[in-house]
């Protein structure tokens, strides 16, 4: 399954794990990068923080932003549709509500839709719930136990954003979140819970 | 020069790096792939594959995106299997026995062959959790199939035809509503948001300046 540069790169990993281990359980945790220390790894490191890696978009409503290589081909690709071949007489398909992607907003969205009465249809490329939403497996954000709050969560969210995030929608994602999970939890998302049901918690990388 | 396999994609030869996935091979080979590839990472279930190694009497499975080429694999993939998804309105059901026989009676034509725990993609005890489906036991169900991604492998092999996947949906969603604890604190905020409890402390936070707000970020406490 791994190739030999990484079974390299495991065994580096596992010569040194007894010394880590042995001191994180006499209570020496590693200690916390700054926020410069950070910033610095990134820049050196990271695609989305090499300058090299943006494209300025010259067209569409983000004209001027710079955007990563990729995205930006996609964004100004040709479409793959020729106009010629639309025949707008003609309609296969004729919805309320049009959702793009069935993953788990776009389903939310059609399950919220659909209980207002609309006529909904989701498109997806793959099977239904073949989807991000699926991968992201680890956790889910909300400010449900005692000692955390919305407001605490709003503290999160603009600092993992770099504080450049719309306060608006921080506002209403932090405010709405516990509500949501008892709405998941209301359809019958199964949740990690203890026997008394508190919900359990776990930490994500680098947080 | 990188060591070659001969794979056979729907029958037809092919020569490909050994060191390629199942899924990277058909690339290599000029498949351009729009159905039956998704997260590549082995999470969405979409690529879920039949192969036999010439010579040998074992019909394999697995996710393309998962499994390395083998010289003299012969392989088939399975971007869509029908199966059977029952509608049901998760506030109406209940967990009893009769809602599996009711939604999917087919559970109880297993003939115990085991083919779907053999031919499981994630190693799971397919056939056991379906006999826990059988007997109403939803929370046993839902925990023996909880990693399921859902290729439909498992499906594809039965003679019975059954839905696997589904049917342990829907008893992890039985789980999820009826059967696991109510969560006190969850409930309490929820309270707490919809008394607007919230707002003062919310109104107040986004009054702060990006500066403001960074100096607290970084100066935050952090749970262990």
């Amino acid at each position: 399954m791994y190739t030999n540069e990484m079974l390299e790169s495991i065994k580096k990993v596992e010569a040194t794990r007894p010394a880590r281990l042995e001191a994180v359980l006499a209570g020496n945790h590693p200690r916390r990068m700054t926020a410069e220390e950070k910033d610095q790894v990134l820049l050196e490191n990271h695609p989305d923080h090499i300058k090299s890696q943006f494209a300025e978009l010259v067209i569409g409503p983000n004209k001027g932003e710079k955007v990563p290589l990729e995205l930006a081909e996609i964004l100004q690709a040709n479409p793959r549709v020729k106009s010629a071949d639309i025949d707008l007489t003609k309609i296969d398909y004729d919805v309320d509500v049009l959702i793009i992607g069935g993953g788990g907003a776009g389903s939310a969205a059609a399950i919220m839709a659909h209980e207002n009465g609309a006529n909904v249809m989701i498109v997806t490329k793959l099977r239904h719930g073949d989807a991000n939403t699926m991968m992201a497996e680890g956790g889910i954000q909300a400010a449900d136990k005692p000692n955390d709050s919305p407001a605490q969560h709003y503290l999160d969210v603009m600092g993992g954003g770099h504080f450049k995030n719309i306060p608006e929608l921080v506002y209403k994602l932090v405010n709405d979140a516990p509500v949501c999970i008892k709405w998941l939890n209301d359809l019958g998302v199964m949740f990690d819970k203890e026997a008394d049901g508190t919900m359990v918690t776990t930490h994500g990388g680098g947080t | 020069m990188e060591n070659m396999v001969n794979i056979y994609l729907y029958g037809k030869k092919y020569e490909v790096p050994s060191n390629l996935t199942i899924i990277n091979a058909m690339e290599y080979a000029g498949y351009q792939l729009v159905r039956g590839v998704g997260c590549r990472c082995g999470f969405c279930g979409a690529c879920a594959t039949i192969y036999r190694i010439k010579g040998q009497q074992e019909l394999k499975t697995c996710l393309a995106c998962q499994t390395k080429v083998e010289d003299n694999m012969y392989i088939a993939t399975l971007p869509f299997f029908p199966l059977v998804k029952q509608p049901y309105d998760i506030k109406k059901v209940k967990p009893t026995e009769q809602i599996m026989m009711q939604l999917y009676p087919e559970i109880y034509a297993c003939i115990g062959c085991n083919a779907c725990t053999k031919s499981c993609t994630q190693e799971l005890n397919v056939m056991q959790y379906i006999a826990y489906a059988q007997r109403g036991e939803f929370e046993k169900c839902a925990e023996e199939s909880f990693d399921c991604v859902m290729c439909g492998v498992c499906s594809s092999r039965c003679p019975a035809g059954i839905t696997h996947p589904q049917v342990g949906l829907l008893a992890r969603r039985l789980t999820g509503k009826y059967l696991a604890p109510e969560t006190e604190h969850l409930l309490a905020r929820v309270a707490e948001i919809e008394a607007g409890d919230c707002q003062a402390a919310l109104q107040d936070i986004m009054k702060k300046t990006a500066e403001e707000l960074k100096e607290m970020y970084n100066n935050r406490d952090f749970e262990k």
